[in-house]
C-alpha cells in the first residue's frame, strides 16, 4: 500500500518539500554559523563554563534527565535577536539576566514557535539547558531550541510548576508502577525520562460549572479551584500511550474508618500529588495541547481544562474570550451525551457556546 | 532553470532537459532513491533511469509540478528495485520498518473492483491529509512518501524520535478510523 501512496496529488505532495519557515530576523550573522565558525562554538563552548552537569549552579527545571529542558522567561528582544530573560521562579533566574535563542540554518527556528512574539511576552523555551554558554557577563546563549511556546497557552490552570515540581520526585516510581502493569503491551520499559511533568495537563473535576448563574471566567475558576483537581500526565514510549493520573491527597476526615496504616497513608499523602489511577490507550492518548489547537488555533490565555460536565462526559475546555467572559466548551475526549439538546449551540466539530450550553443544561432541570 | 522552460526542452526533445533536470532536482532525487534503497549505488541508478522515464514521458505528459513528477517515478522506480532485492533477500531494512507501519493502516490485497477502489482510497486519504493539522500532515508525507526516516523527521521539525514516533503513530491511527468509518475493510 506503500505505492499507492506514489499516486498522491502532487500539492500535497510538494508541500511537505518544503524546508520548516526560518525567521532571518533572528539569523545571527552568517559569519558566525559559517563551517569555520562552527569549529570556534565549539572552542567557545570548551573556554566557557557550560552550564549543568558538575559545574556552576544546576540550572535545571523539570524535564533534565537527558538534559534538555525549559526555560520559563519573557520575551526582551525580538528585531535583530531573539532574546528571553529568565522569570521569578525559573530556576536560571538570578544565574542570568539574558538567553539569547539561536536560529540559524544548524538549528532553526522550530515550526512552533508563535509567529508574533513581542517583547514582553511570557513564553516556554525547550532547549538544551546543558548545551547552554554561558557568554561571561552575566547572560548566555542557547544553541540549539526544540520549541517556543506561549506560556499562556500552555499552563491550562496556572498550577503548572507547583504540578511539576511535585512530581518530578515521582518520575521514576511512576514508570516502576506503569511497567509493572503494562509491561507485556509495550513496546520497551518505561523509563524516568519518559514521564516529563511538563507534558502533563491540570484538569478540574467534580464541579458543574453550569449550575453557575454566570459565565464570568473569574467567577468559574473560583468555583473549580473550590473543587477538586487531577493532573493526567500522558506517557508515551514507541506507538503506545500510556497515562498517569495524580490527585491531591485530601486531608484526614476524623471520622474516617481507617486502619492505621491507612490514617498514616493518608497523612503523609495530605496535600501532595499522589498517583491515583493508571491506563494504557488503544488509540490516541491525552494530547489536549494540539487537540486545542487543531479546534481553535492560538489557546486564549486562561483557557481551563474540566472534567465530568453535563454532557461531556469526558475533558472540556472552557475558553474565555476577551472579555472575561467563558465564551466557548471544546469536546477534547470521548463522545457527548445528549448530543441533539446541544445542537442550536455547536459553533462547529467539537465546540460549543458556553452560554448557550449552561441556558440547555439549566432549562433541562426545571 | 525554472520547470516551465525544463518542459519545453522535453517537448523540444533537445537533450539539455536531463542536464537541467539533473542540475534542479538531482539531490532531491538522490535523496528520495536513497531513503527506500540505502545502497548510494543503486539510488543512483534509480536516478538515471528516472531520466529516461522522464525522457519517455515527456511529451505527451505535462506535469503542473515538475518536481513532484519527478519524485514519483524514482519512488515507483525505486520500490520496482526493493521489490527485486527482497526476493534476492537482500536490503530495504528500512523500507519493510515503513511498510509494516502502514499495513496496520491501509488495506490490504486485491479486491474485486481493483483501479476504482484505489482511486477511491487515494481521494479520502487526500481528503484525511487535507483535514489534518499542517505540521501532522508534512510529518506523515514526509515519512510516507518521501521515505524519511523518523531521525530525519525529527532533525527536519526539531523534535524528539520519540515524539516523532509518537506522533506517527496517533497520525495513522487517526487515519484508521477515518478510513474504517467510510466502510474500508481493514
Amino acid at each position: 500500500m506503500f505505492e499507492l501512496l506514489a499516486d498522491l496529488d502532487p500539492e500535497l505532495v510538494d508541500g511537505a518539500e518544503a524546508a520548516p519557515k526560518k525567521r532571518r530576523r533572528f539569523v545571527l550573522p552568517a559569519a558566525v554559523f559559517s563551517a569555520a565558525a562552527c569549529a570556534a562554538v565549539l572552542i567557545l563552548t570548551a573556554l566557557f563554563r557550560p552550564v549543568g552537569g558538575s559545574t556552576g549552579a544546576d540550572p535545571n527545571g523539570g524535564g533534565d534527565v537527558n538534559g534538555s529542558g525549559w526555560i520559563d522567561a519573557v520575551v526582551t528582544e525580538t528585531e535583530d535577536r531573539l532574546a528571553v530573560t529568565p522569570e521569578e521562579g525559573d530556576p536560571l533566574r538570578g544565574v542570568y539576566t539574558e538567553i539569547v535563542l539561536t536560529m540559524t540554518d544548524y538549528a532553526p527556528v522550530p515550526d512552533n514557535m508563535p509567529a508574533d512574539l513581542q517583547i514582553g511576552d511570557r513564553v516556554r523555551v525547550m532547549c538544551n539547558k546543558d548545551r547552554l554558554i554561558d557568554l561571561g557577563d552575566g547572560t548566555a546563549q542557547a544553541p540549539i531550541v526544540f520549541a517556543v511556546y506561549r506560556r499562556s497557552e500552555l499552563d491550562f490552570s496556572g498550577r503548572l510548576r507547583e504540578m511539576v515540581e511535585q512530581l518530578e520526585a515521582q518520575r521514576q516510581r511512576t514508570a516502576d508502577t506503569l511497567n509493572d502493569l503494562y509491561a507485556d503491551s509495550l513496546p520497551r520499559p518505561v523509563t524516568a525520562e519518559d514521564v516529563d511533568p511538563a507534558e502533563g495537563f491540570v484538569v478540574f473535576v467534580d464541579t458543574n460549572i453550569f449550575a453557575l448563574d454566570t459565565d464570568d471566567m473569574d467567577a468559574v475558576r473560583t468555583a473549580l479551584e473550590r473543587g477538586r483537581f487531577i493532573c493526567l500526565l500522558p506517557v508515551r514510549v514507541g506507538d503506545v500511550t500510556l497515562s498517569a493520573n495524580f490527585a491531591v491527597g485530601l486531608p484526614l476526615r476524623p471520622d474516617a474508618p481507617f486502619t492505621e496504616e491507612e490514617r498514616r497513608e493518608v497523612l503523609e499523602n495530605e496535600r501532595k500529588w499522589i498517583a491515583s489511577a493508571y491506563a494504557l490507550y488503544e488509540t490516541d492518548g491525552p494530547d489536549y495541547y494540539n487537540a486545542l489547537r487543531a479546534r481553535l488555533g492560538e489557546i486564549p490565555e486562561g483557557t481551563l481544562l474540566v472534567g465530568g460536565l453535563p454532557f461531556f462526559r469526558g475533558i472540556a475546555a472552557v475558553v474565555p474570550d476577551g472579555e472575561g467572559r467563558a465564551s466557548k466548551i471544546v469536546r477534547l475526549s470521548a463522545e457527548l451525551e445528549g448530543e441533539d439538546l446541544l445542537r442550536n449551540a455547536r459553533i462547529s466539530d467539537g465546540v460549543y457556546g458556553y452560554s448557550q450550553t449552561r441556558d440547555i443544561w439549566q432549562s433541562e432541570q426545571n | 532553470m525554472e520547470d516551465a522552460a525544463i518542459i519545453e526542452l522535453y517537448w523540444a526533445r533537445d537533450q539539455r532537459a536531463i542536464g537541467e533536470t539533473e542540475a534542479r532536482y538531482g539531490a532531491y532525487l538522490r535523496r528520495t532513491a536513497v531513503n527506500l534503497l540505502e545502497l548510494p549505488e543503486d539510488a543512483e541508478e534509480c536516478v538515471s533511469d528516472t531520466y529516461l522515464a522522464a525522457w519517455n514521458a515527456m511529451p505527451p505528459e505535462r506535469p503542473g509540478i515538475l518536481r513532484a513528477f519527478l519524485g514519483r517515478i524514482t519512488r515507483n522506480l525505486a520500490l520496482d528495485r526493493l521489490k527485486a532485492a527482497q526476493t534476492k533477500k537482500r536490503g530495504g531494512g528500512a523500507a519493510r520498518v515503513l511498510f509494516d507501519e502502514l499495513a496496520e493502516v491501509l488495506p490490504g490485497g486485491d479486491t474485486p473492483e481493483g483501479a476504482l477502489d484505489e482511486k477511491e482510497l487515494l481521494r479520502d486519504i487526500e481528503a484525511f491529509l487535507r483535514a489534518e493539522p499542517e505540521r501532522s500532515r508534512k510529518m506523515f508525507l514526509r515519512r510516507y512518501w518521501y521515505a524519511d526516516s523518523v531521525k530525519a523527521v525529527a532533525s527536519r521539525y526539531g523534535m524528539r524520535e520519540n515524539s516523532v514516533s509518537a506522533q506517527l503513530a496517533r497520525t495513522r491511527g487517526r487515519l484508521r478510523k477515518y478510513l474504517t468509518e467510510r466502510g474500508y475493510a481493514l
